[in-house]
């Protein structure tokens, strides 16, 4: 395999591989936000109610 | 009952991809003009055909909720749009790494390219309109105008490269002897990879929406104990 072929096919896979961890990676990011904040949240309601 | 549903898409996901990695790297030759680069090809053509099926399925569900006013399909629509995004980014970035040693440039303004490109930017708009409007069902109805609108771009996108002459290469699929049937069987099954990766991560960004629906109603509430 010629070398310069292969840099640019090794680069085409990386960039798919990379574009699909750094997604995942967010999405991750998002799922623990959303549940510390519902986490925030029922505990505000609960102190609330029990005040 | 999801979490099954995940783990089997992506277990059937790895199976396919194994195989069909062994047939790229060991089983088929490098094309005789393109070299070994060609194989890039098949992960561009299948990322960019599950990007725009994703896209289809949030117009579809976008139209859904405009008849039905129902926010799982406004889930679904903004699940699908966003995946569709990421493969479409994905999959014209690996077709632009495969175009410099082939073309000998990484870009070009031809129709299939330009079109793609406005493609790319209308979804981009569609999740930044999602950021600008608080109210869930006002969100929810402008959203779905817009994914109606941004689709009309992907017939333009997929007919580009037979109604103008284009830098990007002429249509393989359904065209006899366009392409070699070994080639043609990889490039076919990787869909399936690409699909099944997709509905997994549509399903859990759904999830999603449904958690930051449920953050709204008890923040609503926690200003209305205040």
């Amino acid at each position: 395999m010629d070398k310069t072929q292969f840099i640019y096919l090794f680069f085409g896979y990386l960039v798919a591989w990379v574009g699909v961890v750094i997604y995942i990676g967010s999405l991750v990011r998002r799922e623990r936000k959303l549940r510390e904040q519902l986490a925030l949240l029922e505990q505000q309601i609960k102190d609330s109610e029990s005040r | 009952m999801r979490s099954k549903l995940i783990l089997a898409a992506l277990l059937l996901a790895a199976l396919v991809l194994a195989r069909n990695l062994y047939e790229i790297f060991m089983v088929l030759p490098d094309d005789a003009e393109q070299g070994a680069v060609y194989r890039i090809l098949f992960f561009h053509v299948p990322a960019l055909w599950a990007g725009m099926l994703a896209f289809f399925t949030g117009c579809m569900a976008g139209i859904a909720y405009l008849v039905k006013k129902d926010l799982t399909q406004d889930h679904l629509s903004v699940a699908s749009i966003e995946v569709g995004l990421m493969f479409s980014i994905v999959g014209t970035v690996m077709g632009m790494v495969w175009a410099r040693p082939v073309w000998g440039i990484w870009w070009t303004w031809d129709a299939r390219l330009t079109s793609m490109f406005i493609c790319i930017l209308l979804y981009f708009g569609y999740l930044v309109l999602r950021r600008a409007v608080p109210e869930t069902h006002q969100r929810a109805r402008m959203s779905a105008i817009f994914s109606v609108f941004a689709f009309a771009d992907i017939p333009i996108v997929w007919y580009s490269i037979r109604w103008w002459r284009t830098q990007h290469p002429q249509p393989i699929v359904g065209e006899p002897g366009a392409i070699d049937p070994a080639m043609k069987n990889v490039l076919y099954t990787n869909l399936i990879p690409m699909l099944c990766i997709a509905a997994a991560l549509i399903v859990i960004r759904m999830h999603q929406e449904e958690i930051s629906l449920q953050v709204e109603r008890l923040r609503r509430k926690v200003n209305a104990h205040a």
